[in-house]
Formats: C-alpha cells, structure tokens, sequence
C-alpha cells in the first residue's frame, strides 16, 4: 500500500529545499572517514555533529545524519578488509574473507565488492521501506498507550539483554538509563531529581549526554591500545581494480538479495541490528555454498554477504524508528535524539501524519546510496590512507571536538558540565562490561515510558489485568518474557563464529566480536 | 591455554561503581517521594528504582561469588585493559575536567589549545613542534570552522588574531 500523495509531497519537499541535498556529500564523505578509521565508528561521528543539527531544519538534518550512517555503512569495510580491524562490529563478517584477499593481493578488488554491496543493501532495504512503510504505519496506529508503553519496555529490554554478556548488566544499565530520563518536571509540575538546579527542569540534556556516553568511553579505550601497532595495507589501491571488483557482485544476485533481506528484518530487531545481521547472512551464505571451504581464504562471496547485510540493516532500523519511535541500536538512538532537538516525538503519530517527510527520507536515502557509489570510488584510495591514523592525534581532537559541540550546543556551560558528569560514568560503565547504548535508548524513552505507563494505569483504573485482556497487549507480553531467551541464542551465533573463525588461518576475530559487541 | 582454580580478588572498582549506582537509585526514589507521593509520580520511579537495586545486589553476589567459583583462564591480559589503560584514562578525564573548569576563565581557544597539547603529550607525543602545530592548526581551524555554523563565546584570542 502506497500513499500516493504522500509520495508527491515527499518528492515536493526533496524537490523544493536546496538544504535538503546540501549536507547528502559532507555527510557521506564524514561517515566514510569515521568508519574508515578504527575505533573511531559511525556512532562517535552522529554523536559529535549533533549540536550542529539545532541549526538545519529537520528534514535537513535528519538527511544528514542517514548520509554519515550510509558513508559509515561502507567505511567500516576500509579497515576490515586493509588490516583485518572492522570499523564497527557490523564489518566483522567482511574480515573474515575481506582481508584474506588483500592478504592473496586483491584489496583493490574486496574494496569494490564492499562498496557495491553496501549500495545495494542499502538500496533494497530504502526500496522495501518505500513499500511497507504506510502498512506498517496503518497498523501502528491501532497501538493504544499500554501497546506502546510494553513495546518500549520490549525494545529496551531487547538492547539490555543482547548488547551485552550479562543480562543483569544490561537490564540494570537500561533501568537506570529510563531514570535519568525522568529526571526533571512531570506532566504534574513534581519535579524529581533536579537537586534545585533550574537547568535540569526541562530533564537531562540529552545530547551532551549522549556525546559523553557514545564518544568518550571509546576514545578512552583507544588511548589505551595507541601502542598495538596495526599491520599496514602496503599494496597499492587501484582504481581499475575496484571497478572491476564492483561489477563481481551482480555476478551473485542471490546472496546480494539474501543477504539484503536478512539485514532489514533483522536490522528492525532493537538490540540486534547489523552487528548480528553480517554474520548471520555470511554463515547463511557458507552454509548454501557449494564449496564452503574455500570461505576464511579470500572467497568474495562472504564479502558481498556480510557488506549487503550490514547496510540494508539501516533501512530495517529506520523501520523501527519511524513507526515505533523505538531506536533499535547506537545509530538509531542518536537519529531519535535529533528528533528531540526540533521537539518532534517520533512514532505511530508521527508517521501516519507527516508521511510526505517519510517518503522523503526514504527518496533522500535512495539517492544516497547512489551518491555512495560515486563518493566512494573517488574517496577509497584517500580513505585507505585514514585507516593508519595515528590514534594519538583522534583521542584529544574527539575530546575537545564534543565540549565544543556541547558548549556550542547548549549556549552555556551546562552543556559542557553536564558532558563531564556522564564521561566517568561513561568509562566505568564500558570498563566493567555493561552496554552503555541500553543506557542512552533508556534515557531517550524514559520520559515516554513514564507518560505510557500513567496514561495505562488512568484508562484501565489501575487494573493490572488490564494488560492481559487486550489480545495485543498480551502478545506483546508474552515477546517481552520470551525476548529472554535471546541472549543465550546471540551468544550460540557468536561462539559458532569464534569456532569458524580458530578453524581458519586468518585468525584473531573472536576477540574483535567480543569487543565489538561491549561497544555496541 | 593453562588454566587453573582461580584465586582472583572482586574487582573493588566494579563494586565501587555498583555501590554508586545504588545510592544515586535510592536517593532518586526518596527524592521523587519527598517532592510528591501522587500515584503517577511514583508509578514508575519506585519499582524501577527497587528493580535496579535488587540488580544491583545481584551483581554484587555475582562479584564477590564468581571469582571464587569459576574457573578462569590463565591468559594474558584482556585486550581492553592493557596495564596503562587506568593511569591513561584518568589523566585525560582529568586533563578533559581541567578543559571543562579553565574555559570560562582563560576562553574556549586557549584551553582548547592547552588540553590537545596536553593531551599529546599524555598519549606519549614528545616532538614539540608536533604538540604546538598540531594543537594550533585543531583550535584554528574546529572553532573557526565551528563558529561560522554556531555561536561560540569566549574565543577572544582567536578574535583577537583574527579580527
């Protein structure tokens, strides 16, 4: 079902704003660099732009961002496949037969792979948005507050249970994240938490926060790694080459496909998302293989099925935050934090009255991956030269550039102190193993939470069967027990690939999941 | 890998943070109480906050039991925690503190310029001539740059070398 007015209203938007094409190349080039640099991830880079977005209009801005998460979608890839370091735990897969190629002399060529399937993942996931998104928003209209209040509690238990290693961890981290995001003035002017200062009536400001909780932690780790020296790609890149290695994957339509399919659904899952989506389309694709061997050794087949995953996982994501409101992972939540910054609530209400906007975003996100496959093949030599970046240089400048942003953002020093509180918190929080994004997605829906739950509790006169009576209410929670056993699945897709992984000769991954997974 | 029955200690930062986390939750409840016991006020911020203590406590069980119980691998350090990352860490949270402190003092350029120079040097940088362009050329051009998009106060210096 499509809106077809809604469709021209988008095309009128995209068609009427030169602001909304102005960020699309800054954007992709920036996601580029940021992924392309280890360490550095998508996730700090949407962080440190945030201030900048109280500046752009809405559309705009929200362009922009999907423009860095797009560019990054494909940066991750540069140093998975040059020197065997993913960008981001969504590239995992795509070093496990990534960088044995630019081990057999072939970088140029898994470059091109890469880059061609992450256009085409992103491609298919925007092009299945542009189809599903009305029904979606049809059906989430039907959701009454009680729905809404257990899809949140679903959606952040889901990222506290599969983010990290210990469910208790993480469902403390996200309880504690819902709190903070109550702090402040109720809907009944009660004002909790604020300790008489006037600069948390209005409830925690989210966006020092969340550049305190996403960049910081991750410039610590780094520090501590400055003196791992990483084995440097010393081939050349060839352009010839990358062409080439572009037109290869039209040469495997069926894992392209799969793999895309796998990463929007799975991408849609709060918690899960690309980081999982890689791996699953890779082990699909060695399983249906007729020669897995060959897998772990350089076969371009798990470089198009990890790459095409982990990139249609952006549009599954999208899904979800635009329907539900929900952020599904780190990205996502910083996307829903740039909807606050312009006083806009994403969810059910939002999509089914400003369609045209979503068809827009949809429109904007084609095009990106368009303009992916032309900034990427001018950028991928200079991007490989990124990738050996002293980190010495990247800690004090992500630093300096997130009080920055934080002070030009709040027009005070509240923003830079507020910054300050979380990053211990912060740093111990990633020291000890909790997964800080439950914590930052929490403190986003805490507010709706609260909301959520109150307006239950008036409509049912407190009546706790109130939830089980209402069929949907009660499937929800029963997905919500049942989202429990998640972990114990996650961590099966892991161990397997930590096996898969000390069978082959590349070696040295099962460490990079478990890291990977901690940061995300 | 050998492994052996471990005689690990309870790692006293994690309880540290555990015990923080504990304290900020019961305040927050008593402080929600304190400012109003209406239904609506408390609906979620009393059961969160029991909820999160009740984890707490089980982590702290998990703590102090696990490293008694379990058998843990002999290995080399965790790649996370190599021996400096504590002493490194805390030096630039508190150069970033001092950072924080300095700017409305000193203004935001020549305490941008001081905590990348610092910081350089922190992370093992010793060419001088490195410390000083690099942090010149990062404050030139992340606050010109930033302040043609946004409005950033207390840039004197640099107003006043660029005029």
């Amino acid at each position: 079902m499509i809106d077809f007015d809604a469709v021209s209203g988008g095309l009128t938007l995209l068609g009427s704003s030169g602001e909304a094409w102005l960020y699309v190349i800054p954007g992709l080039l920036l996601g580029l660099i940021a992924g392309a640099i280890p360490g550095l991830s998508v996730v700090v880079a949407l962080a440190l732009v945030l201030p900048l977005l109280q500046y752009m209009g809405f559309l705009p801005g929200v362009i922009f961002l999907t423009s860095i998460f797009t560019g990054g979608g494909f940066g991750c890839a540069i140093p998975a496949i040059l020197i065997n370091v993913p960008g981001s735990s969504t590239a995992v897969g795509t070093t496990f037969d990534g960088y044995p190629m630019t081990r057999n002399g072939e970088a140029s060529r898994a470059l091109g792979i890469a880059l061609s399937s992450s256009v085409v993942g992103t491609l298919i996931s925007y092009i299945l948005l542009f189809f599903f998104i009305q029904t979606m928003a049809v059906m989430v209209l039907k959701l009454g507050p009680s729905e809404m209040f257990l899809i949140a509690l679903w959606g952040l238990s889901l990222i506290a249970i599969l983010s990290g290693k210990n469910i208790m961890k993480g469902l403390l981290v996200g309880v504690i994240g819902v709190l903070l995001g109550t702090v402040g003035m109720n809907a009944m002017g009660t004002m909790r938490g604020t300790m008489g200062s006037m600069h948390l009536l209005a409830g925690i400001s989210t966006v020092p926060a969340m550049m305190a909780l996403f960049a910081t932690p991750e410039m610590l780790v780094l520090a501590g790694r400055r003196r791992k020296k990483t084995a440097a790609a010393e081939q050349p890149i060839g352009l010839g080459a990358i062409v080439r290695g572009m037109a290869e994957p039209f040469k495997y339509p069926v894992i392209l496909v799969r793999g895309a399919l796998i990463g929007a659904v799975i991408g849609a899952v709060p918690g899960v998302g690309a980081s999982i989506a890689n791996l699953i389309s890779y082990a699909e694709t060695r399983r249906r293989a007729g020669s897995p061997d060959s897998f772990g050794k350089g076969d371009p087949r798990g470089v198009i099925a990890s790459e095409s995953a982990n990139s249609s996982s952006e549009g599954g994501g999208m899904a979800t935050l635009l329907t539900l409101g929900i952020p599904g992972g780190a990205a996502t939540a910083i996307l829903l934090a740039a909807f606050s910054i312009h006083n806009i609530t994403g969810g059910p209400r939002f999509v089914s009255d400003n369609m045209d906007i979503v068809y827009a975003l949809v429109f904007s996100n084609i095009a990106q991956a368009f303009a992916l496959l032309i900034v990427g093949l001018l950028v991928i030599r200079v991007a490989s030269l990124i990738v050996l970046v002293k980190i010495r240089f990247v800690v004090p400048s992500v630093f300096a550039l997130t009080v920055i942003g934080s002070f030009a953002y709040s027009g005070n020093m509240s923003g830079p102190v507020t910054m300050l509180v979380f990053v211990p918190l912060a740093w111990a929080l990633r020291r000890y193993g909790y997964p800080v994004p439950a914590a930052v997605v929490g403190l986003l829906l805490g507010g709706m939470v609260e909301g959520q739950l109150v307006r239950t509790m008036q409509i049912s006169g407190g009546e706790i069967s109130y939830f089980t009576d209402r069929p949907i209410t009660a499937i929800l929670l029963l997905g919500l027990i049942l989202s429990f056993a998640g972990a114990p699945l996650k961590r099966q897709i892991e161990k397997r690939f930590r096996r898969n992984r000390s069978k082959s000769a590349t070696g040295g991954c099962s460490n990079i999941i478990h890291d990977e997974h901690k940061e995300s | 890998m050998q492994k052996k029955r471990a005689e690990a200690q309870p790692k006293w930062g994690h309880i540290g943070l555990l015990a923080a986390i504990a304290g900020w939750l019961i305040w927050y409840a008593l402080d929600a109480l304190s400012a109003s016991s209406r239904f609506d006020n408390l609906l979620l911020i009393v059961p969160a906050s029991i909820v999160g203590v009740g984890l707490v406590i089980a982590l702290l069980v998990q703590e102090f039991w696990a490293p008694r119980t379990s058998n843990v691998a002999k290995a080399d350090p965790s790649p996370d925690e190599p021996a400096d990352d504590l002493r490194t860490s805390l030096t630039l949270m508190l150069l970033l503190a001092g950072y924080v402190g300095t700017m409305s003092w000193i203004g935001l350029d020549i305490a941008t310029f001081l905590f990348i120079g610092l910081s350089l040097f922190a992370l093992d940088e010793r060419r001088i001539l490195t410390i000083v362009g690099f942090s010149g050329a990062f404050t030139f051009i992340s606050l010109g740059a930033m302040g043609q998009l946004v409005s950033l106060p207390q840039t004197a210096f640099l107003e006043w070398m660029l005029p």
